[in-house]
């Protein structure tokens, strides 16, 4: 599994991270919070989408990120949701840049 | 996630097993003890809320101290402990659902005071439910160790739990099989009551050290049920001989890119 060496904000609508092997991803904050894996968002057994997009009422702006032990993050957004947990893994295989998404 | 109380603490270790029954907290205890006397500041953490045993087998009646809304852990033989035992009384059962136990863990990581520690172990309660999860999510843990004994169900079970910390990213710095060898006081001889190499084979198999092979010893179940856990009791025995080298395998283990890696425990304020 690839880590994160460095995390950071880059603008008010975009998440950086590095990861130890120098790949640099960008994440849009409505992309990261529609794909949010908790039950609430993601059926539990099917994988099915419940919050589709374009669902969400305005852009919505992470408020907090923190680590979840030394597998991922947990996102607090600006409309009250907290409970997904985004490992690295699943972060890795959202990464937007161009070269990740012709994969 | 705040943190202030472990941000004081270099390395912190889980002691875990697939099952119960396999010595755990008897290889908690005395490993905290040896790197006590191996001169490094030490605490352990009683994760084992339905069952905590390390209050009986270091002879802890008294209660913890509350001092400007933290908890003082408890201070025996130089090392600092805190368990629910402490808390409640022995013969009061735990009675508890799943998110309580989180509650109450996080309290202890995060209300206790530990101070400036080297290491700090935490005694997890077997298998891989609430309390282990709670840990591995809320901790930035430098590395587990995965207690077994010799038979092959014990080795299924720590295949699993070796499974849990790879999910959650946790290091296993390797495995420890007690129960080992047993040396038997009339003939002097060696003598594998379980299966000889088990724990060995689990290591091979899985790939990682095998830390340590504890061998069973009567003073062990007296020292313990004593309140003198058998490193104290018995320094010169084969078993307190197994747990300082033990202490000394757990830190090359550390020593050898194990510890916190980066980022870390990370907190960004949109």
């Amino acid at each position: 599994m690839q880590r994160p060496a460095d995390i950071k904000k880059i603008d008010e609508r975009t998440l950086g991270i590095s990861w130890e092997d120098v790949h640099e991803s960008i994440y849009d904050a409505t992309f990261l919070r529609e794909n949010c894996t908790c039950a609430a968002c993601q059926d539990e057994w099917t994988g099915e989408r419940k919050l589709l997009p374009g669902q969400l009422p305005q852009a919505v702006l992470p408020v907090t990120i923190d680590s979840v032990g030394q597998y991922g993050l947990k996102i607090k957004w600006s409309d009250g949701h907290s409970t997904g947990i985004y490992t690295y893994e699943y972060l890795r295989g959202l990464c937007q840049c161009s070269s990740c998404r012709k994969k | 996630m705040s943190q202030e109380s472990l941000k004081n603490i270099r390395h912190v270790v889980a002691v875990a097993s697939g099952k119960g029954g396999v010595g755990k907290s008897t290889v908690a205890v005395n490993l905290t003890l040896a790197l006590a006397k191996a001169g490094f500041a030490c605490g352990l953490l009683d994760a084992d809320i339905y069952g905590p045993s390390t209050p009986m087998m270091l002879g802890l009646k008294e209660r913890p101290g509350v001092r400007e809304g933290k908890v003082i852990p408890l201070e025996v033989f130089g090392i600092k402990v805190i368990s629910m035992g402490v808390l409640t009384t022995e013969d009061m059962p735990v009675i508890w659902r799943g998110p309580m136990v989180a509650n109450i863990l996080q309290q202890f990581l995060k209300q206790v005071e530990w101070g400036n520690l080297d290491f700090l172990i935490i005694d997890l309660p077997p298998g891989t439910g609430d309390a282990q999860l709670t840990l591995t999510q809320q901790v930035s843990l430098s590395g587990a160790v995965i207690v077994t004994t010799p038979q092959e169900v014990a080795l299924l079970d720590a295949r699993r739990g070796l499974k849990m910390f790879q999910q959650v990213n946790v290091p296993v710095l390797g495995i420890i099989e007690n129960m080992s060898w047993f040396v038997c006081d009339q003939c002097n001889k060696r003598h594998t009551i379980f299966k000889e190499g088990g724990g060995r084979k689990v290591a091979q198999e899985l790939d990682l050290p095998l830390l340590g092979e504890i061998p069973l010893d009567p003073n062990v179940a007296v020292g313990g049920d004593g309140a003198r856990p058998v490193l104290l009791s018995h320094p010169d025995s084969l078993v307190a001989k197994a747990y300082r080298e033990l202490a000394q395998s757990v830190q090359n283990a550390l020593g050898t890119g194990a510890q916190k890696e980066s980022p870390g425990e990370f907190h960004l304020r949109w």
